[in-house]
């Protein structure tokens, strides 16, 4: 019996493996194909030999990319968007969920109705949006627009969060005459942390790989972000794959860090809030 | 009495605090949602393109010319394949990778790892995981067929057949949406009190069972978010499945977002496009709904 | 409680740190003399932009810093965004395409006529820049449509010499096909202009000596050209389409420089702009330069003149957005020094483009072997005008796709024919405002 359900781990065991395998192979190919000439990326896909390393991609990419500038760009945005978020939707999903009115049903209605919307229709109305409000150009309008429409969502996943919360939770603060601000400062915000790291993570990536917003309003030479970057190696003439393999692999590491370091609470943030919303 | 005015007060004030604490979100998706949300809904009433100053009045014109415009009815139904086939897909292979990830104990691999690697894909921009899977699926020197001929069969035309192609831009798309669901999937697994399946088990019910009645039952919460957020998420994108297959073979991968950013951006006919968009608009908002009824009316069954 | 926050803090210090980091550049600014972006870099030829003209120009002019702005990415797409953000680019790329004839409808774009460099451009060239009565580009160069031909595996299916008509040419392709195992023929499918090139030189080579010089194209703008009335362009373009490289209609021009590296193609038909990149394919794949074979496509009756497709190459425009006194002149002088032969011939000889520029000597002139060999006949060539000068975007989106569908094999030759025909009634450039 104990052998059979032995067994039955390993097969099971066996069969993930594989399977992440195969999951990983896009990721794997383009990995080494950033370490590879062009010509070697085409003809061995899978396969890096000594001969073939090198790391003129990534000389090459780092230069025209202007990374430093790039990376000091799209942090910026990312993370003064986050903070907005941050901020923006913890009070407001502490409100639609522990004040019961009819004002904030709606309210969570029409979020939720927001959070349907394809950007790309309503992208030439937001750049004359921008134009009129004289901010073309500056790392502010990127910032508002990515804290904008990531916020219903963030709504939602603390809305949810703090829903599922017992109510005992505020209850005596409340009869200790504490007032709103008070309740949410000292008693929710600590428990906030996991939802945090899930709107974190989540609208993070979002705002990291953002190429449309920073393209429509930045000037791509003045403010590059990474994405408009990577973007340029894929002109209508040249595509270089491995310049561009290594851009990405550039642009995406410190997302992974990111991850790494958040995703113990990601995984509870999910648990307690967005299950229950 | 004054115990009531004393609640009312209380409640008012709240209210209050409430309406303040809401303010800051309202404001900001006010001004940089709706406002130009809005200038889309009126630029469907006309013509415009995009550059001119001037812009002329046609009503329903646009709503009207939609269905005749070149591939329209393909492309709807593109988009909805595209959407139920990404989502079916996507929830099926992370409800059976998140189930796997969730038994733990010795002799398995390390679940913090494999977790994060299944991470990994969602980390990547939408436009890149595009360009890396149509290199993949290239048919003269793409890996996949690459692979496939190592396997010693013959390759296989990913980017120009009828059907497959639609198998191929979902998988991409798939692909890179598995590994948020599986980690809501992992958080609804860990959520399950162990003492329901201990229970379960004295009364002698199987594995299969065991999943059928205790699982699933219990993940309804978590199925029905995935369902939503996977959707909506399959309905809105354009640019990876434009950059995977071009809208190939014919208009059968091509997807009405694809659509809205052509009028928008290549021919110039912005209030077709607008037009476009509210349909769309209207179309997720429905559908959504409809999940969400259906679903949680699932979750009640249980 | 701790960790959220050190996120609160830490979130705190970096929006400080946004907010110095917009300040401090707007204050840096004002030492610059002045910026020009200048969106004309292609990125065939981004190297040398950075190697060699914008070093010898800065050197030049030391108080103007050129940018160039817009790099990859589809050129329309890029300007249409821009426009309503209402900050332009200071030079433009610019195509005949109704996109930038409503930018200068809304006087967007300058009268190049007044500028002293635009009488180095044939009259020609000018005129077709010419949008009522503006000139609003100057062209980088004529570009014609070309077969390249990988000898050594012509040789291998018993062609020692380029098919020299319709009839051999598809001799030809048969002969590679069954004697080689190679794909005969392939071209870059995803990009609209060499998608529609096939089909065009099929259709000007069937009806062109029928129709006569120039009325292909005002047929093709008023909406009455009927290709079905020539029932011998859907045979050929039948008969042809199953010699392809499976794949072609979904490859870039990237890609069919790989294939033609690869050699896992024979001929490939596309513009003589990406000639630099195939030629040093075919060579690389044939081992030896003698391989390297260019020819106008030979696609007509036996005995009879050929007809190939041209267009002037996408051409540089000037801004026209209002600016301080400094801006204008260095946009005026930047463009001017452009079109100076040495420093235009940076341009060329990255790309091997034929230029047009009358103030350029042949020794600054660098084309590869194969297209060099070309050029006479080239010019004496009777021509079409490339699609993307003639169509409406509708169009072009439409009939690509189902030239797509023909080469991949889903679709019939004819019924795609008809298709477009159709299409074209109401789809026309005389039918938008």
């Amino acid at each position: 019996m104990k052998r059979r359900l032995q067994l039955s781990r390993l097969g099971g065991e066996l069969m993930l493996l594989l399977a992440t395998l195969v999951m990983l192979i896009p990721i794997y190919y383009f990995v080494i194909g950033a370490f590879k000439p062009r010509l070697d990326i085409v003809k061995f896909p899978l396969v890096i030999t000594p001969e073939m390393f090198t790391t003129g991609n990534f000389t090459y990419a780092i230069k025209k990319m202007k990374i430093v500038s790039s990376l000091t760009n799209t942090g910026l945005i990312t993370l003064t968007s986050l903070a907005i978020l941050v901020v923006g939707a913890s009070l407001a999903g502490f409100a639609i969920a522990r004040v019961q009115h009819r004002f904030f049903k709606y309210y969570y209605a029409t979020v939720i109705a927001l959070m349907v919307i394809p950007f790309i229709g309503a992208l030439i109305p937001i750049v004359v949006l921008i134009r009129r409000l004289n901010m073309i150009g500056s790392l502010w309008a990127c910032v508002l627009i990515q804290a904008a429409w990531n916020m219903p969502f963030s709504v939602f996943l603390y809305t949810g969060f703090m829903r599922a919360l017992p109510s005992e939770l505020e209850e005596a603060a409340y009869i200790d005459g504490c007032s709103m601000f008070r309740v949410y400062f000292n008693i929710f915000l600590p428990l906030l942390t996991p939802v945090t790291a899930t709107c974190l993570i989540r609208c993070g990536i979002g705002i990291w790989n953002d190429y449309l917003v920073s393209a429509s309003l930045l000037n791509s030479v003045r403010q590059p972000t990474l994405m408009v970057a990577v973007y340029s190696f894929f002109g209508q003439y040249v595509s270089e794959y491995g310049y561009a393999f290594a851009g990405i692999i550039m642009a995406s590491l410190p997302v992974v860090v990111m991850f790494l370091f958040l995703q113990k609470y990601f995984i509870k943030g999910i648990t307690a809030g967005a299950v229950k919303g | 009495m004054q115990a009531r005015r004393h609640t009312n007060n209380f409640q008012r004030a709240r209210l209050r605090a409430g309406l303040l604490f809401v303010l800051p979100a309202a404001v900001l998706c006010l001004v940089f949602v709706v406002v130009p949300l809005v200038e889309v809904f009126v630029l469907s009433f006309y013509e415009w393109n995009g550059i001119s100053q001037d812009r002329l009045f046609v009503g329903f014109n646009n709503f009207a010319e939609l269905p005749s415009t070149e591939g329209f009815w393909d492309m709807a139904k593109a988009t909805l394949l595209f959407a139920v086939g990404t989502t079916v897909l996507v929830i099926l292979i992370s409800f059976v990778i998140a189930l796997a990830l969730d038994n733990r104990g010795s002799g398995r691999l390390n679940r913090g790892l494999m977790r994060s690697l299944w991470f990994v894909p969602c980390i990547l921009s939408g436009s890149v995981v595009g360009i890396v899977w149509r290199i993949m699926y290239n048919y003269n020197n793409g890996v996949i067929n690459f692979i496939i001929r190592s396997l010693g069969m013959a390759p296989v035309n990913w980017l120009e057949t009828y059907g497959l192609t639609n198998f191929a831009v979902i998988l991409a798309a798939a692909w890179s949406l598995i590994g948020l669901c599986v980690v809501v999937f992992l958080a609804g697994l860990q959520s399950i009190p162990t003492e329901l399946y201990e229970a379960a088990s004295i009364d002698g019910a199987g594995r299969f069972n065991l999943r059928r009645h205790v699982t699933l039952p219990m993940m309804a919460p978590s199925i029905t978010i995935n369902v939503l957020t996977t959707s909506i998420a399959s309905f809105k994108m354009y640019e990876l499945p434009w950059l995977v297959s071009g809208g190939l073979p014919g208009y059968s991968t091509r997807l009405l977002t694809q659509r809205i950013y052509f009028f928008a951006f290549q021919s110039g006919r912005f209030g077709i496009g607008s037009a476009l968009s509210v349909l769309l608009i209207i179309l997720i908002t429905l559908i959504s709904l409809l999940q969400l009824v259906v679903l949680r009316r699932r979750e009640d069954v249980y | 409680m701790t960790a959220m926050k050190r996120i609160f803090a830490l979130v705190l210090t970096l929006t400080l740190l946004l907010s110095l980091a917009v300040v401090l550049p707007a204050a840096a600014e004002q030492k610059k003399p002045v910026t020009l972006e200048t969106w004309i870099v292609q990125t065939d030829w981004s190297d040398a932009w950075d190697n060699l003209m914008k070093p010898r120009f800065e050197e030049q002019y030391p108080w103007i810093t050129l940018e160039a702005v817009g790099l990859g990415g589809s050129n329309v797409d890029y300007i249409r965004t821009r426009i309503p953000s209402g900050s332009v680019p200071d030079v433009w790329q610019v195509d005949n395409d109704p996109t930038y004839y409503n930018a200068v409808d809304e006087g967007l774009l300058v009268d190049l006529n007044t500028l002293e460099v635009s009488k180095a451009i044939p009259q020609a060239y000018r005129d077709a820049f010419t949008y009522k009565d503006k000139l609003f580009g100057l062209t980088q160069g004529a570009a014609f449509s070309v077969l390249y031909l990988n000898m050594k595996i012509l040789e291998d299916a018993g062609w020692t010499q380029a098919p020299a008509n319709w009839e051999e040419f598809i001799r030809c392709c048969d002969d590679i096909k069954t004697k080689t195992g190679v794909a005969p023929l392939t071209l870059a499918g995803d990009k609209t202009t060499t998608c529609w090139m096939l089909f065009e030189l099929i259709a000007a080579n069937v009806a062109g000596d029928t129709l006569g010089l120039g009325v292909f194209e005002t047929q093709f703008l008023d909406g009455t050209l009927d290709f079905t009335a020539y029932p011998q362009i859907s045979e050929r373009l039948a008969q042809v389409a199953p010699y392809m490289l499976t794949g072609t209609a979904s490859m870039t021009e990237d890609d069919v420089t790989a294939a033609m590296t690869d050699g896992t193609a024979a001929m490939a038909i596309a513009g003589n702009w990406t000639a630099n990149n195939i030629c040093s394919g075919i060579e690389t794949a044939s081992g030896d330069p003698k391989y390297v074979k260019a020819v106008l496509a030979p696609f007509n009756d036996e005995g009879k003149g050929v007809w190939i497709s041209v267009s002037p190459e996408t051409a540089f425009g000037l801004s026209n957005a209002p600016a301080d006194p400094e801006v204008l002149e260095a946009r005026e002088l930047f463009f001017n020094w452009v079109f100076q032969p040495e420093n235009f011939a940076i341009i060329q000889n990255a790309r091997g483009t034929v230029p047009v520029l009358e103030t350029m000597t042949a020794e600054q002139i660098k084309l590869p072997a194969a297209i060099s060999e070309i050029v006479p006949a080239m010019n004496a060539a009777s021509f079409v005008k490339m699609g993307f000068n003639l169509w409406t975007n509708e169009f072009r989106d439409a009939a690509t796709t189902a030239l797509k569908d023909v080469y991949g094999g889903n679709r019939e030759a004819a019924d795609a024919v008809k298709g477009m025909t159709e299409l074209l009634k109401t789809s026309n450039r005389a039918n938008i405002k």
